[in-house]
Parts: structure tokens; sequence; C-alpha cells
């Protein structure tokens, strides 16, 4: 009986050394590799997309004057749009942007679902935008 | 016992050691596996940028069934770099060039030994063109000229001015605007899955960039080949021009791209195949030899525009990474490489005839792309060096091409650089020179007037006076001494995507200005309309419509003086020679 006890103790106490050096080792780990990425830098934030950025874009873009438009495109898009400059919706529309759509694609893309209000129909739209500066800026825009 | 045991262990270490000095020396010695060429003319297939000669489609590529009545038919061979196919040609790193220029070499004495033609023929596409170019200047091969062993030459989609994908001061806004849209689709494709349901339909985009295409621009940014393809760049500029007796074309895809922004939407942009702009792959040095360009156009890439059908147009299936597996391309191939390589038996020397003689080879106007249209000549003449004719007209078209003819070993050989549509509109050798007439053509009562740009001709009544000469060069308008009628022969580049397209808006065009349609008729790419104007003057349009060009006969007199115009229409329309309306000009 004795040499029966003592085993069951013996793996009692097994089991807790092992534990306790998975748990060193996760720990070591989290510190040292998981919590940094690949590069060794430590993570930086998801871009987001402000109200104050999604509220620019939203009036830029329903502006009627090309120059305004243009602040809110990305230089590529821009240089293009300034060749033959319009506005980019009809007089009076309204444009709206769904932030909880907002979705990054890459560190330097990303999309947001918004939609154009010219006061007789809705039209939804998939903007498609750029990072420039830290800020999100219009690449192109695609039918929903 | 022993002994003998002894004896086999001996022989079997003389044996081992044999079958390793075999297999050293076969190493050793240069590859030339010519197995299952034959006699056929010998096309090598180089790929191109990030690819790997598995690109070229199997069902396209070799076609080398022999034509009836013919010797020689072509076997396509792929030359595959795809180790390198990221490294710049002339970069140390890379030996592609020498390796292609090594098997031109095999496949050239082993096609000559076999009674072939001893030529190769090379296709190249991306930056496969440019690996030939390499290949065949020694300086740049370090491997003996190739000069005398190369027959015809074609480019796919080649770089020779670099990628507008590769961001440059001097680009448009509008293709670097695209180039940023595909890396933006690109990172759409990696986040598919992510995205909210809402804005799911934003993957409609991906359809027209596959991952493929992603890869070469991903690593259009990073490699050192890449980096060549900058427009402008040095690299480019050092490369050697292509040699002297070269015959090489040179293929673009055109793919109009509209951008847009909302309800914002400027202009249709050529953007090439997507990565490699028209100019580029058609790009020639003024010193280059013979050639021609072919420019396929793959219609428009729209992206969803607000207020239209939300249908997105995809990409068409010949952007830069899949032209290798496109239909029209291969055929632009095949009508350099298929008549080059098909050759009729020596019987067929057409200067033992004396009327008229048969095409020595099938080839097709590389402008007009039917094969029907080449079968008979008129002989002019013959020398010892060529022989000279006149493409029979055939059907509508008025075909009137001049053709020459190298002379070789008792019969001839093809040659498409001996294209022209009249004395004069192309340079030709002095020998050809000299067995033409290059007097101004006339027939009784007509004169023909041969347009310079778009190389139509029509024949103008006599006492007719010509208009001014416009600026741009796209024909000119013919005037009746009575000033009751007139006529205009003129071309346009192209901007319908077919015969039918192009008939259709002669009718939509004829009654928008306020004319009847009295009679019209679509006869394969010849469209003929006619009616009567506002004034109840006759007018009579005929169209010939070609992928580059699109050439008209035009005609309005009055009605009164039908009797006289009559067969000055149907004379001209029937003797009208529409040019090579395969090229835009």
């Amino acid at each position: 009986m004795a040499f029966v006890r003592g085993s069951a103790n013996k793996r009692l106490v097994v089991g807790l050394v092992v534990l306790i050096g998975v748990a060193a080792v996760a720990g070591v780990l989290w510190f040292t590799v998981w919590r940094t990425t690949p590069d060794g830098a430590e993570p930086t934030a998801t871009p987001t997309m402000s109200e104050a950025d999604a509220t620019a874009i939203e009036r830029a873009l329903a502006d009627q004057d090309p120059e305004r438009v243009a602040t809110v495109l990305s230089p590529e898009a821009a240089a293009a749009y300034r060749e033959e400059p319009a506005p980019v919706v009809p007089t009076g529309a309204t444009v709206t942007i769904d932030r909880s759509t907002f979705t990054v694609t890459d560190e330097r893309n990303a999309v947001v679902a918004a939609s154009v209000d010219d006061g007789g129909a809705v039209s939804d739209v998939v903007l498609l935008l750029t990072l420039e500066d830290d800020e999100w800026r219009v690449l192109t825009s695609v039918t929903a | 016992m022993t002994r003998r045991l002894l004896a086999m262990l001996a022989a079997l270490v003389v044996g081992c050691s044999l079958a390793v000095a075999t297999g050293s020396s076969a190493a050793a010695a240069p590859s030339c596996d010519t197995q299952g060429m034959g006699t056929r003319a010998p096309v090598l297939l180089v790929h191109g940028f990030r690819s790997a000669s598995s690109t070229w489609a199997r069902d396209l590529y070799p076609r080398h069934e022999p034509l009836p009545g013919t010797v020689f038919t072509w076997i396509a061979e792929p030359f595959d770099y795809s180790a390198q196919a990221t490294e710049w040609i002339q970069n140390t790193k890379s030996t592609a060039a020498t390796k292609l220029a090594e098997r031109i070499s095999c496949l050239a004495a082993a096609s000559r030994s076999n009674g072939g033609p001893g030529k190769v023929a090379l296709v190249g596409h991306s930056m496969g063109g440019l690996v030939i170019r390499c290949a065949l200047a020694p300086a740049c091969s370090h491997r003996p000229d190739l000069t005398g062993v190369v027959g015809q030459v074609v480019t796919i989609g080649t770089p020779s001015r670099g990628s507008f994908l590769r961001p440059h001061s001097a680009v448009d806004a509008v293709a670097v605007a695209f180039g940023r849209l595909v890396e933006a689709v690109c990172a759409l494709i990696g986040a598919g899955s992510r995205l909210p349901s809402r804005v799911q339909g934003v993957l409609t985009l991906a359809a027209w960039v596959d991952r493929p295409l992603c890869d070469v621009v991903s690593e259009l940014a990073t490699s050192s080949a890449g980096r060549a393809f900058t427009v402008g760049s040095s690299e480019l500029d050092d490369l050697p021009a292509w040699p002297s007796g070269a015959y090489v074309r040179t293929i673009a895809v055109s793919i109009r791209f509209v951008y847009q922004i909302l309800f914002w939407s400027p202009s249709p942009f050529e953007i090439g195949d997507a990565v490699v702009g028209v100019a580029s792959a058609l790009y020639r040095t003024p010193s280059e030899p013979a050639g021609d360009s072919k420019q396929i156009s793959c219609g428009e890439l729209r992206l969803t525009r607000l207020g239209a059908a939300s249908v997105p147009t995809a990409l068409p299936n010949c952007h830069h990474v899949s032209e290798t597996r496109d239909g029209r391309i291969q055929n632009a191939v095949s009508e350099v490489i298929g008549p080059w390589a098909r050759r009729t038996p020596p019987s067929a020397d057409p200067c033992s005839d004396d009327e008229s003689f048969t095409v020595v080879a099938d080839w097709a106007d590389p402008g007009l792309n039917d094969d029907g249209y080449f079968e008979r000549y008129e002989l002019l003449g013959c020398s010892d060096g060529y022989v000279v004719g006149r493409g029979l007209p055939v059907a509508d078209a008025g075909v009137d091409y001049i053709v020459f003819q190298e002379r070789s070993g008792g019969w001839t050989r093809p040659q498409l650089y001996g294209l022209a549509t009249s004395c004069g509109a192309i340079d030709l050798p002095d020998e050809v020179e000299s067995l033409l007439s290059c007097e101004p053509e006339s027939t009784g009562d007509y004169t023909r007037y041969t347009n310079p740009r778009f190389g139509f001709s029509c024949e103008v009544p006599s006492g007719f006076v010509a208009g001014d000469e416009p600026a741009n060069g796209d024909g000119l308008q013919f005037t009746s001494p009575s000033h009751d009628g007139y006529m205009i022969c003129s071309g346009v580049n192209n901007v319908w995507q077919s015969a039918e397209e192009a008939h259709a808006e002669a009718i939509a065009s004829a009654q928008a200005d306020g004319n009847s349609v009295e009679y019209e008729d679509l006869s394969g790419s010849v469209s003929t309309v006619s009616g009567f104007d506002e004034d109840a003057n006759i007018y009579y349009r005929r169209t010939v419509w070609g992928e580059g060009s699109t050439n008209t006969l035009y005609w309005l007199y009055q009605r009164s003086a039908q009797a006289v115009y009559g067969p000055l229409v149907e004379h001209t329309a029937s003797t009208f020679s529409p040019g090579p309306v395969g090229e835009s000009r």
C-alpha cells in the first residue's frame, strides 16, 4: 500500500512541475516573441477611421468645387482627377460613410461602405481608401 | 571459387568506375537534344518576367501539323529560365541570354543537318523579348554572332520602354493611378474573407486582377529586372538593338481603362495590357531592321459606375500575364511564324510561270488578317535575287498589294517585309524597285490616289480637282468639274470594335444627319450605306473596317446627275483599295 501511495504523490509532483514549466515557457514567449511583430518591433495599432476623417471625406466628396474634392483623393487619383476636374456627385447630393464597415486590407489600403443620396435615389458604394501621411484618401469607388 | 569471386569484384569496381566516368563526361558536354524536330522549323518560346515555360498554353503552342502541299512546318520548344526570371538580363547572376544563344545555335545546326531551314524563329513574351534581344547580340550574350541562323522574331507585350506600373514622373497621371489601383485590388484579394458583408461587392473588382498579376506587380518593385522596367531606365537604354537582318514583329495588347470616382469618370485611358503600355510594347528604334507591329484590342475595362448597370467588365483574357494563353495573340504569332515555317516544294518558282503565280506560302497580310487575300499574284518581274508580284484583287476588298520574295536555291522564300500598298509606300530594295514601274498609276479615265498615311487608294475620275490636304493627312476630297458632286477617300484610326459596330454607326450617323437609308449591306468587313440627304442629293458610303483603322470611300452628288455619277460610283467602289486596315496609323 505504501508503495502505491508513494507513486501517486510522485505523479502529482511531476504533474505540477510540468505545469509550472509550461506556464513559464509561455510567459517567456509572450514577452519576447508573441507580443512583438515578426521583425521584433512593438506591435502598432491597426489604422482606424475617425469620425473626423469620415466627415472630412463626406463633405469634400459632396462639394461642387473640384479643388475641394481633390483634397481627399489620393495623390495618384488627384493627379488624374485634375486632368478632367468636375464634381463627383450631383448638385445637392450628400455622401454618408458607414464607419462600421471600415476594413483595412493591408498596411496601406482599406475599404469602407458609403451611400450617395441625391434627393431622389440612394446609391450604395464602396470607397477604396489609401493611407497617405496618416490620413485616409479616396482612390476610387465601386458600386456595392 | 575464390578467384572467380575476386574477378567478379574487380569487374564490378571497373564497371562502377566506367559508369561514373561516363556520367561525368555526359554532364560536361553541352546538351543539344533535338529529338523529334526532324525537318520542322524550330521555334523557341521564351517566357517573361516571373514566369516559366509552362506559361505557353499547350493547346495553342505548338502547331506542327503540315499543310497540304507544303514541306516544313514548325515545332515549338519552350525555353525555360524561370530560376532567373526576376533577374535583370545583363546582371552577372543571369545566364538566360547566354543559354538561349547556345540553344539557338544548337537547334539551327541540327535543323541544317536534318535538311530543315537551318534557322530558328523566336517568340518572346514580356521580358522574354528582351532576353532574345540580348541573346542575338554577341556583346550581351557573350556568345558568337547568330546572324544567319535566326528566322522570324515575335515579341508579345515586351517592355522595351518599361512598364507604367513602375512610377516615373513622365508617365501619365491616369496610368499611375491605375497602377496604384491594381495594388489596392491586390490587397483586397488578400483580405477577401475579412470584408464585412456590406462591402463584399467590392470583390467584383478582383475579377479583373488575379493573383499571378498581383505577384508580378509585387516583384516589379523588389527585383532587379523589375527595377530595370522603370520608364527611361539606363538598363533598357543599354540593351543592344535588334540585329540587322532579323524580321521582328512586335505585338501589343490594348485595353482602355475607364477610371471613376463616384459619378466622375474621365475619358477612357489606354493602359496597354495592364502592365506594359502599347507604345512600349511596339517600340522600335529608327535604325532597327525590317518588321511590323500588331496591336490587339482587348476592349474596355470599366469599373461599376453609379447610374449604370452594376456589372463590372472583367479585364479581358489578354492582360499581360495571360497573353500566352490568348488565341488572338497566338494567331498574330502564327501569321509570322507559320508562313516562314511552311514551304512549298522547289517546283513552285513563280518565275517559270508567265502571268501569275501561286504564293509560295499562304501567309496572310498582317494588316488584313485574311489568308485568302494573298493566294495569287500577278507577276511583275524576276531577277536573280527577287520575284516581284502584285496581289490580285479579291472580292470587294480591291486588294492591290505589291509583294516580293527572295529567290533562293531555285525556289522562293516569302519575305513579309516586302509588302507595300504602292510604289514608294515603303522602302524596297533597289533591285525590287528596278523591277517595278513606279510611275503614277492610271487606268484610262481615272488616276489612282494613294494616301500615304493609311495606305488606302482610290481611283479618281479625270478632271476631278483635289481639295486641300488636311493637316492630319487622313484623306482628300475630289470635286467634279461641274461642281455637282464630289468624292472623299479618307481613313480614321479605329474607334469601333467590329465591322458590325462600324456598320451600325454608319447607319446611325446617316440618320442622325437627317439622311434616309435606302440601301445598307455588310459583307465581311465591307459596309455599304446609301440613300438621300435632306436636299435629296444621293450619298454613298463604302467603309472597310479593320482592327487598326477604317477607311472610307464617300460620294455625294445631285440626284438629277445619277446617269453621270452612277457609273463613276460603281467604278470607284469596285477599285477602292482599303490598305492595311489591321494597323493604326
